[in-house]
């Protein structure tokens, strides 16, 4: 097996708060090759962001810090760099693209300067060079009219416009490893297509790495080859796209794709995942899914089940996934 | 339901004073006041008819005549001459009174605002100890510790006005450092200066711009009135505040020597707020 790019273990976040110590992230491992798309998927909550702003080390307030874990990017750890390290890793080596690209851009700054500006802080080249790596992005993330385009601002494009502007603003300096959360989820339909096709685009031509944070399930089916699944901090299960989505070996991965709308009949009613995530404050004893699990049986409201291998490539926490899944992922595993 | 006669009598009144009110007419005539002012104050040299210090005593308290449009003062110096070369002194005192703190202050309430914890708190108090003192007793008591004069003037202005910048730039920054933009700047890995001086100050730069429009108005009357009390520009500099106190004796008998600087400190500083108004307003920005 090749040398991940980037190697998470046991990474852990915690928050204090008043109430106590609360864990967005707990205890997660994955490891990602150059070229490699792995979706991280989840409801809301579940903690896939924070990861991802952990591995930026951007995390959102000062009462959150990594503290457990290491995150090994080319077999450096980063977790205990110093911040200035850590700064010129970020743009040149790791960038992050988010939902909501109308905020996420400065109003103020023509795109043409944000994206020059990426490329000057990190490189020692001309403005003049600058400007025309800056053209060549534009145009690479699909601006029909780059040169001019420079010039606008963020308010003159359209949502889909404005992704790609800021893709290509991460982009600036050729990172390797693209950390998408959730890059699709404000944009209508159509356009969602274009940016993930956009995204398997770049990967193809410079094997950069991904990262998509999703909660749609078609997303992943559509882009990533490797896919984790988080529930209230921890993923629940890993394995490679096609294995998952043909058999899921989580309770909880299974009602996620049950919720898909290409699930059911047309007309019938989509079901739902009964209740609500767990608050990280009251985190259920034993399995942090049983209450919402139709396999639930006592020994779950008791044992806290680990992330075990489930054959070939793939794991899952499920303390009953030999006997629930076991028959038909048995042929494969 | 259809608009009828009566309807549109009854709201007619009230679009006209809405849009009377807007921008644009308050916008222009400050801005042309203001001007006018500029240019009085810059080509001074080339249209004030006389010296401004150059003493006459043959024509000493003229009224205003073809010769002297203005009359002349205890010194037969030409009041309007003397009022041209004044629009230096208090045009420079407003601006440059206004920059200065406008720098400063813009400054420390970045760094206050981002940095926050310890940093935040030292700075705040700084600014509570600062504005806890009345602003006039303020800058007169660093001006009498720095001694009269226009270079005592400017530094106790920077180190009193700062205050109202700092306050302004701080809020926006706390809100703007944990604005989208700002976490996709700091994930391109920018350090902080970059962040605060490219990406925070020009968005948070707009309410205080506005601000300084009419703190130029409180300034050039600061300024006026402390060469008035002898704390500012000194005499025999032509100056408006130093004018009116020059002109004070002579009130009964010749009226025209302190008027008509007064009257040019009225229209500099109506000038100003007019554009202060319009641009708030054109800007979006009600303080």
């Amino acid at each position: 097996m090749s040398v991940a790019l980037i190697e998470a273990q046991d990474l852990t976040v915690d928050i204090e708060t008043r109430a106590g110590r609360l864990r967005p992230v707990d205890h997660i491992s994955f490891a990602l090759r150059a070229g490699e798309i792995m979706g991280l998927v989840g409801e809301s909550g579940s903690g896939k962001s924070m990861t991802c702003r952990a591995l930026m080390r951007l995390l959102p307030s000062r009462q959150a810090r990594i503290v457990a874990g290491r995150v090994l990017f080319e077999g450096q750890d980063i977790v205990s760099l110093p911040e200035t390290g850590m700064r010129a890793l970020r743009g040149p080596k790791m960038a992050m693209i988010f939902q909501n690209p109308s905020s996420h851009l400065d109003p103020v700054m023509t795109i043409g300067e944000q994206i020059t500006e990426a490329v000057l802080c990190h490189e020692r080249i001309g403005r003049k060079a600058a400007h025309e790596r800056a053209a060549d992005l534009l145009r690479q993330v699909g601006f029909p009219d780059p040169v001019r385009q420079l010039d606008a601002y963020a308010h003159q494009f359209s949502g889909g416009m404005r992704q790609r502007a800021m893709i290509a603003a991460a982009l600036a300096c050729r990172p390797k490893l693209l950390i998408a959360d959730e890059p699709t989820t404000a944009l209508d339909v159509t356009v969602q297509a274009q940016i993930l096709r956009l995204l398997l685009d770049l990967r193809d031509r410079t094997g950069l790495a991904i990262i998509l944070i999703t909660h749609d399930l078609g997303v992943v089916a559509q882009t990533c080859e490797s896919v984790a699944v988080m529930y209230a901090g921890r993923i629940v299960e890993r394995a490679k796209k096609a294995d998952l989505l043909r058999q899921p070996l989580h309770p909880y991965t299974e009602a996620l794709m049950r919720s898909r709308p290409e699930s059911v009949p047309v007309g019938s009613l989509l079901p739902s995942i009964e209740g609500q995530p767990p608050a990280l404050s009251q985190l259920p004893q034993g399995c942090r899914f049983h209450p919402r699990c139709p396999h639930g049986i006592p020994i779950c409201r008791d044992t806290d089940p680990n992330l075990t291998t489930a054959g070939g490539n793939r794991a899952s926490a499920c303390l009953r996934w030999q006997e629930l899944y076991a028959a038909q992922a048995g042929g494969r595993a | 339901m259809t608009l009828t006669p009566t309807h549109r009598a009854a709201t007619l009144p009230f679009r006209l004073a809405s849009q009377g009110l807007a921008a644009p007419t308050a916008l222009k005539p400050g801005a042309a006041i203001s001007l006018a002012w500029l240019f009085f104050a810059i080509a001074a040299p080339l249209i004030a008819p006389y010296d401004p210090i150059a003493q006459d005593l043959e024509q000493t308290l003229r009224h205003p005549s073809l010769a002297h449009w203005l009359g002349t003062d205890n010194f037969g110096r030409d009041v309007l001459t003397r009022i041209v070369w004044g629009a230096r002194f208090d045009l420079a005192m407003g601006l440059l009174g206004v920059i200065v703190p406008f720098i400063l202050g813009s400054a420390i309430g970045l760094v206050a605002g981002y940095f926050g914890g310890i940093v935040d708190m030292l700075l705040m108090r700084l600014l509570d100890i600062t504005i806890s003192f009345p602003f006039f007793v303020l800058v007169i008591a660093i001006i009498s510790v720095l001694g009269a004069g226009l270079v005592s003037f400017f530094i106790a202005v920077a180190l009193v006005g700062w205050v109202s910048y700092a306050r302004l730039i701080r809020a926006q920054t706390l809100v703007l450092k944990h604005s989208d933009f700002v976490l996709a700047a700091r994930n391109l890995g920018y350090g902080r200066l970059r962040i605060m001086a490219r990406h925070i100050l020009p968005n948070a730069v707009l309410p205080a711009i506005v601000f300084s429009m009419s703190d130029v108005v409180l300034t050039i009357l600061l300024g006026s009135s402390l060469s008035y009390l002898g704390l500012g520009v000194q005499p025999p500099s032509a100056e408006w505040g130093v004018m009116i106190a020059e002109g004070q004796t002579f009130l009964a008998t010749a009226w025209w020597i302190s008027f008509f600087p007064g009257l040019a400190i009225v229209t500099l500083a109506l000038g100003f707020s007019l554009l202060a108004d319009g641009l708030a307003e054109t800007l979006g920005i009600r303080e």
